[in-house]
C-alpha cells in the first residue's frame, strides 16, 4: 500500500491496530478507499472544509474497530469454554478434587488477605492518619523503651518544638463507675486534653468538644460521650446535651454532657466517655510523675526521623537541666498505627500471609500434576488433533481455559470457605487482636478472590498446557509406549512439581512447628503460683463512701474488704481467700517505686526499684506461692504497728545478695530528692523485711520476674484490690455467692466480675494463640496437600512401570525388592525436596524471631522434627501405591499394552 | 437464523441501501448518521445475513486512480427484513434526505 501521510489516514492506521488480526487488512482497505475517494471528490469541488470532514469521518473508525473486538475472541472463547465444561463433566472426580484443592488454597488466601488488609493496611479512621504519632520518653540505656510523659516535660516540649502542628495528651482509658438510677455500671473513660480531637481531626457529631480552659485543673465539669453510648443509654435523643453523668470513682462528681462524638470513634482503645483533662486529679508540676500519653500531628513537610531528632534535642536539654529526676534524654516518636498494633502483630500477619501463599502454590502444583496425569490419558487424542491441523496455541488455550474454569469454581468455593473462616477467626479473637472486628466481607475481598483464581488458573494450567502442546507425535500415535520417552518429559516436570511441593511443605512445617512450640512454652510457663481452681474478682472501692489514703478511718476500704473476705470464707466449698492491691504484676499494673536500703548507699545511676503492693495475710497461701523464709503477715500487722514488708526471691537476690534479708530495713523516697518518706502514723521511714516468698512472674507474654515488695493491707492503699479465691465449686455458683456477699456489705460497691484464673491467663496469650492456631492449621493443610501430591505422582509412576514391575516379579523379584524400588524412587524425590526445604527454612525462619518466646528461629529440634514428620508422611504416601505394585500380576502386566 | 427486531437505525440503513446508496460514506451522507454508528450497524447487518459485502471491480477503480471501495447490497432476507421494517417504522413517506452527490456506478 502506498503511504497516505495525511492525518486522517494516520488515524485509520492507528485504529487499525485495534482490529483483530484476521480482519485487519480488509478493514484498512475499506476505510482508506472510502477516505481516498471522498478526498478526491472534495478536492474536485474545491471544498475548504474537506479536512475537517474527513477527520470527523475518520474518527468514527475508532468505534468500528472497537465494535470488532468481540470478534477477536468470541467464537474461540465460547467454544473453548464449552469444550472445557464438557471435559470437566466427563471427569467429575478429577474436577471435584482439583476444584476442592484450589478452593482450599484460594479460600485461605482470601481470608488472610482480608485480615491483613483491614488490620495492617487500612488507614486509621482519622484525618490523614499517617501523620499522627505517639510520643514517649525513652532511655535505651536503662531498658526503658516507652514511658508516659510527665506534665512539665510535655509543657517544655510544646513550648520548644517546631515539628508538630498539634500536640495533645490523654490518660486512660480506665473503668469508671457510672451511677444510673439505682444501678452502678462500669464505663471505659479517658481524660482528654482539648487538643485531642482537633489533632485527630475529629469533629463532634453533636454539640462541642472540650475548650482550652477545660484543660486547667478544676475547669468546667463537662463530658463527651461516644456514639454507641449515646444510642444505648439515651436512645439517640438529640436532647442529650445538658444532661448529667454521675461518675463515682475517687469521688462522686456530676459532669454535664456537652457533645456526642461521631460513630466508630473510640480513641483511645474502646473509650466510651471522655472527661476534660482538668479533672484528672494529677499534679502538673511533678517532673517525675509520668502519667500522660501524648499524641501529635506532624507538620506536612516533616518526616519521622526529623521529628525524632528534634525531640531528642529538646529532651536532651531537659535532662541536662534536671538531671536524675528525668527518665532519659530521648523521645520515642511512634506512628499511631504501629503503636496500636504492637510489635508482634505485623510480623505475625505477614508470616501468615506467606504461609497461605505457599499453601496456594502447593495446591496449584497438585492440580498441575493432576492435569499432567490426565494428559497422559489424552495423549493420543492430542496427537491426532495436531495431525489434523489444530494449532498448538489453540490446544494450549483450550487447556488453560479448562484450568481457568476449574480455578473459578475453586474460587467460588474458596470465597465461601474464606467467609466462614473469617467469621470464626473474628468470633474467637475479637478484643484480643486490634482492629479485627473491622474485618468483613467486602468488594475488595471479592476482587482478590477473582484475581487469585485467575493467577491460580494460570499457574496450574501452564505446565500441562505447555507440555500438552508439544508432544512427540510419532511415538504417541503408535500403540504402546514402550520407550516411555513421551512420559519422560512429563515425569520430569511432575518430579519438579513434587519437589517444589515438598520443599514448601517443609518450610511451612518448620515455621508452624516453631510457633506451636513457642506457644506451648508460653502456656506451660510456671507462673509461680498454682492456677488450679483459682478464681479472681476485682472489687472497686473507688466509689464514694470510701476514703482513699491510708488513714485509720472506719470508711477505709480495708475494713469492708475484711468483712467481705470473712463472709466469702464462709461460703461452702471455698478453701481460702486472699487479696492483693492490683493484678499480680499485670500489664497495666503499678509502676515500680524507688527505695533506699538501710546502710547501703546507692549511686544515682542505679537506684533500687521494686513494685510495691499490698496483700492480705492469706494471699500467698491462697495463690499457692511458697513462703521461703521468715513469716507471713497476720491481722496484727496493722497501721499502728511496726511497718513491715515481705519481699520476693528476685528482690532478695538482687538487693541482698549473699545475705539474709530478714530483719533488714528499706524505705521509700519522699517528694524531695534524697528525702525518705515517713510511714503514715509512724515517725520512721524504715520498713522491716519479715519474710521472703517465691517469685510470681508478670502476667505478660514475656513473663519476667521482677523485684516485689509486699506490704500488709492495713499499711498500704487497697483501692481496687484483686481477690483470689481457691474453691471447689463451679464458677457460676461461686460468682453469684460472692456477689451476694458484696452487696450485703456495701450498696455502693459495684458488682464484681468473677473470672477463673485460667480465663485471665488465656487472655494474656490470646494474640499468640490467634496466629499460632492459624499457622498450625495451614501448616497441616500444606502437609496434607503435599502428601496427596506425592501419592498422586507415585501412583502414576507405578502405573507407568506396571510392565517393568510385572517382568521383575516374573523374574523372581521379592515383594520387598519391589517395595524398595518404588519407595526408593519416591524417597529420592522427597530427599531432594527436603534438602531444598531445609535450606529455605533456615534462611526464612529468622523472620519469625519476633514471634518466638524462648526459642531460637533455628531451633534444631524443631527442624529435625519437621523433617521427620515430612519423611514419615512421604513414606506413607509412597507406601500405599507401592503396595499395589506388589500386587501386580505378572501375566496381566505383560499382556497389557 | 432468528432475528429479533431491527433497530430504527438499521432500518434506515437498509432503506438507504435499497435506494442505491451502497457505499459506507454515502450511507453516512444520506442518513445523516456518523461513521461511528453506520459502520458497526453495517457489520451487524452483515452478521445477520441481511447484507453482503463486495469489492468494486478493479478496473473501475483504476480508471479513477483510487483503490477499490467496498460496497454492500441487500440479500433476499435483507429485502424481506426491509419490508417488515418499513411497515413497522412507517418509512413509506420518508425518502432518504440528501441526494447531494452523484452516485457512482458499480
Amino acid at each position: 500500500m502506498t503511504s497516505w501521510p495525511k492525518l486522517y489516514f494516520r488515524l485509520i492506521r492507528l485504529f487499525g491496530l485495534l482490529v483483530p488480526h484476521r480482519l485487519r487488512e480488509d478493514w484498512l482497505r475499506e476505510w482508506e478507499a472510502e477516505l481516498k475517494h471522498r478526498e478526491t471528490l472534495l478536492a474536485k469541488w474545491n471544498n475548504r472544509d474537506g479536512t475537517k470532514d474527513l477527520l470527523r469521518r475518520g474518527l468514527g473508525a475508532f468505534w468500528d474497530a472497537v465494535w470488532l473486538q468481540p470478534q477477536r475472541l468470541e467464537d474461540d472463547l465460547i467454544s473453548d469454554i464449552r469444550f472445557g465444561l464438557r471435559m470437566l463433566q466427563k471427569n467429575p472426580g478429577y474436577a471435584a478434587v482439583a476444584a476442592l484443592t484450589l478452593a482450599l488454597g484460594i479460600g485461605a488466601n482470601t481470608a488472610i488477605f482480608s485480615i491483613v488488609k483491614t488490620v495492617l493496611l487500612q488507614p486509621l479512621p482519622y484525618t490523614q492518619p499517617e501523620r499522627l504519632v505517639t510520643l514517649w520518653e525513652r532511655n535505651p540505656l536503662k531498658g526503658i523503651a516507652q514511658e508516659n510523659v510527665s506534665p512539665p516535660d510535655l509543657a517544655d516540649w510544646t513550648a520548644q518544638q517546631r515539628v508538630f502542628e498539634r500536640i495533645a495528651f490523654w490518660t486512660g482509658p480506665t473503668e469508671f463507675n457510672l451511677v444510673q438510677d439505682a444501678d452502678v455500671i462500669k464505663v471505659r473513660a479517658a481524660y482528654a486534653s482539648s487538643e485531642l480531637f482537633p489533632t485527630l481531626g475529629t469533629a463532634p457529631f453533636l454539640g462541642r468538644s472540650f475548650l482550652a480552659e477545660e484543660d486547667l485543673p478544676q475547669g468546667n465539669r463537662v463530658a463527651l460521650i461516644g456514639y454507641d453510648f449515646w444510642q444505648n443509654h439515651y436512645a439517640g435523643d438529640t436532647g442529650v446535651l445538658g444532661k448529667t453523668l454521675i461518675v463515682d470513682t475517687f469521688g462522686r462528681r456530676d459532669y454535664t454532657i456537652v457533645g456526642v462524638l461521631p460513630p466508630r470513634f473510640r480513641f483511645p482503645d474502646q473509650t466510651e466517655i471522655w472527661l476534660p483533662a482538668g479533672w484528672n486529679g494529677l499534679s502538673r508540676d511533678r517532673r517525675g510523675g509520668h502519667w500522660l500519653s501524648v499524641i501529635a500531628r506532624l507538620k506536612p513537610e516533616i518526616g519521622l526521623a526529623t521529628a525524632g531528632d528534634e525531640m531528642n534535642r529538646i529532651q536532651g536539654g531537659i535532662a541536662e537541666r534536671f538531671g536524675d529526676v528525668v527518665i532519659g534524654n530521648e523521645v520515642a516518636v511512634v506512628p499511631l498505627l504501629e503503636q496500636s498494633l504492637g510489635v508482634r502483630l505485623r510480623p505475625a500477619l505477614m508470616s501468615l500471609l506467606a504461609i497461605v501463599v505457599c499453601v496456594l502454590l502447593i495446591a496449584c502444583a497438585n492440580v498441575a500434576n493432576l492435569s499432567l496425569a490426565r494428559a497422559g490419558a489424552r495423549q493420543k487424542e492430542v496427537a491426532i488433533r495436531l495431525v489434523l491441523g489444530a494449532s498448538r496455541i489453540r490446544l494450549a488455550r483450550q487447556l488453560i481455559t479448562e484450568s481457568f474454569l476449574l480455578a473459578l469454581i475453586g474460587g467460588v468455593l474458596g470465597l465461601m470457605l474464606a467467609v466462614l473462616l473469617v467469621r470464626l477467626v473474628v468470633a474467637f479473637n475479637r478484643g484480643h487482636v486490634p482492629r479485627l472486628e473491622e474485618v468483613h466481607v467486602d468488594g475488595a475481598m471479592l476482587l482478590f478472590t477473582l484475581a487469585a483464581s485467575l493467577v491460580t488458573g494460570l499457574l496450574s494450567g501452564l505446565a500441562p498446557a505447555w507440555q500438552y502442546s508439544k508432544p512427540d507425535l510419532n511415538s504417541s500415535l503408535k500403540d504402546g509406549d514402550r520407550s516411555g520417552s513421551v512420559g519422560l518429559h512429563r515425569s520430569r516436570l511432575r518430579g519438579v512439581l513434587v519437589v517444589t511441593q515438598i520443599a514448601l511443605a517443609l518450610v511451612l512445617l518448620v515455621g508452624a512447628g516453631l510457633m506451636t512450640r513457642s506457644f506451648l512454652r508460653l502456656i506451660k510457663i510456671d507462673r509461680g503460683f498454682d492456677t488450679n481452681r483459682l478464681a479472681t474478682a476485682n472489687i472497686d472501692f473507688s466509689v464514694h463512701g470510701f476514703t482513699t489514703w491510708v488513714q485509720p478511718t472506719a470508711t477505709r476500704p480495708q475494713v469492708a474488704l475484711r468483712e467481705m473476705m470473712e463472709r466469702w470464707k464462709g461460703i461452702p466449698g471455698v478453701r481460702s481467700v486472699g487479696a492483693i492491691g492490683s493484678l499480680p504484676q499485670g500489664v497495666n499494673s503499678i509502676r515500680p517505686s524507688t527505695f533506699a536500703i538501710e546502710n547501703h548507699p546507692q549511686d544515682a545511676a542505679n537506684i533500687a526499684k521494686a513494685t510495691f503492693s499490698a496483700v492480705t495475710p492469706d494471699y500467698f497461701r491462697t495463690m499457692g506461692v511458697p513462703l521461703l523464709r521468715g513469716r507471713a503477715f497476720t491481722e496484727q500487722d496493722i497501721l499502728e504497728a511496726t511497718p513491715v514488708a515481705i519481699i520476693n526471691e528476685t528482690m532478695s537476690t538482687r538487693y541482698f545478695p549473699g545475705e539474709d534479708p530478714i530483719g533488714k530495713r528499706i524505705a521509700l523516697y519522699g517528694r524531695n530528692p534524697g528525702e525518705l518518706a515517713i510511714n503514715p502514723l509512724s515517725t520512721t521511714p524504715w520498713i522491716e523485711v519479715v519474710g521472703v516468698v517465691g517469685d510470681v512472674r508478670k502476667m505478660t507474654l514475656e513473663a519476667v520476674k521482677v523485684p516485689d515488695v509486699f506490704r500488709p493491707y492495713w499499711q498500704w492503699p487497697m483501692q481496687s484490690p484483686l481477690v483470689a479465691i481457691r474453691s471447689d465449686i463451679d464458677m457460676a455458683g461461686l460468682a453469684s455467692a460472692m456477689r451476694a456477699e458484696v452487696r450485703a456489705v456495701s450498696k455502693t460497691v459495684p458488682q464484681p466480675r468473677v473470672q477463673s484464673m485460667d480465663e485471665v491467663l488465656s487472655d494474656v496469650v490470646a494474640q499468640p494463640r490467634f496466629y499460632t492456631v492459624l499457622s498450625a492449621l495451614f501448616g497441616g493443610l500444606a502437609l496434607l496437600l503435599s502428601a496427596i501430591g506425592i501419592y498422586g505422582v507415585m501412583a502414576y509412576a507405578v502405573g507407568q512401570r506396571t510392565r517393568e514391575i510385572g517382568i521383575r516379579i516374573a523374574l523372581g523379584a521379592l515383594p520387598s525388592d519391589i517395595l524398595r524400588l518404588v519407595i526408593g524412587q519416591g524417597l529420592k524425590l522427597t530427599a531432594i525436596g527436603a534438602a531444598i526445604g531445609l535450606a529455605l527454612a533456615i534462611a526464612l525462619t529468622r523472620l519469625l524471631s519476633a514471634l518466638l518466646f524462648g526459642l531460637s528461629a533455628t531451633d534444631p529440634l524443631t527442624f529435625a522434627g519437621g523433617f521427620v514428620v515430612l519423611l514419615g508422611v512421604a513414606s506413607l504416601a509412597c507406601y500405599l501405591p507401592a503396595r499395589s505394585a506388589i500386587a501386580v500380576d505378572p501375566m496381566t502386566a505383560l499382556r497389557r499394552e | 437464523m432468528g432475528r429479533s427486531y431491527l433497530s430504527y437505525t438499521m432500518a434506515v440503513i437498509l432503506r438507504a441501501l435499497d435506494n442505491g446508496y451502497q457505499y459506507g460514506f454515502d450511507i453516512m451522507d444520506v442518513t445523516g448518521l456518523p461513521s461511528g454508528t453506520v459502520y458497526p450497524a453495517l457489520r451487524r447487518l452483515e452478521d445477520l445475513d441481511l447484507l453482503r459485502s463486495k469489492w468494486e471491480k478493479h478496473t473501475i477503480a483504476q480508471q479513477e486512480s483510487r483503490p477499490p471501495r467496498k460496497y454492500y447490497e441487500l440479500t433476499k432476507s435483507g429485502h424481506e427484513a426491509l419490508v417488515e421494517a418499513v411497515a413497522r417504522y412507517r418509512l413509506h413517506d420518508q425518502l432518504p434526505l440528501d441526494t447531494r452527490e452523484p452516485r457512482t456506478s458499480r
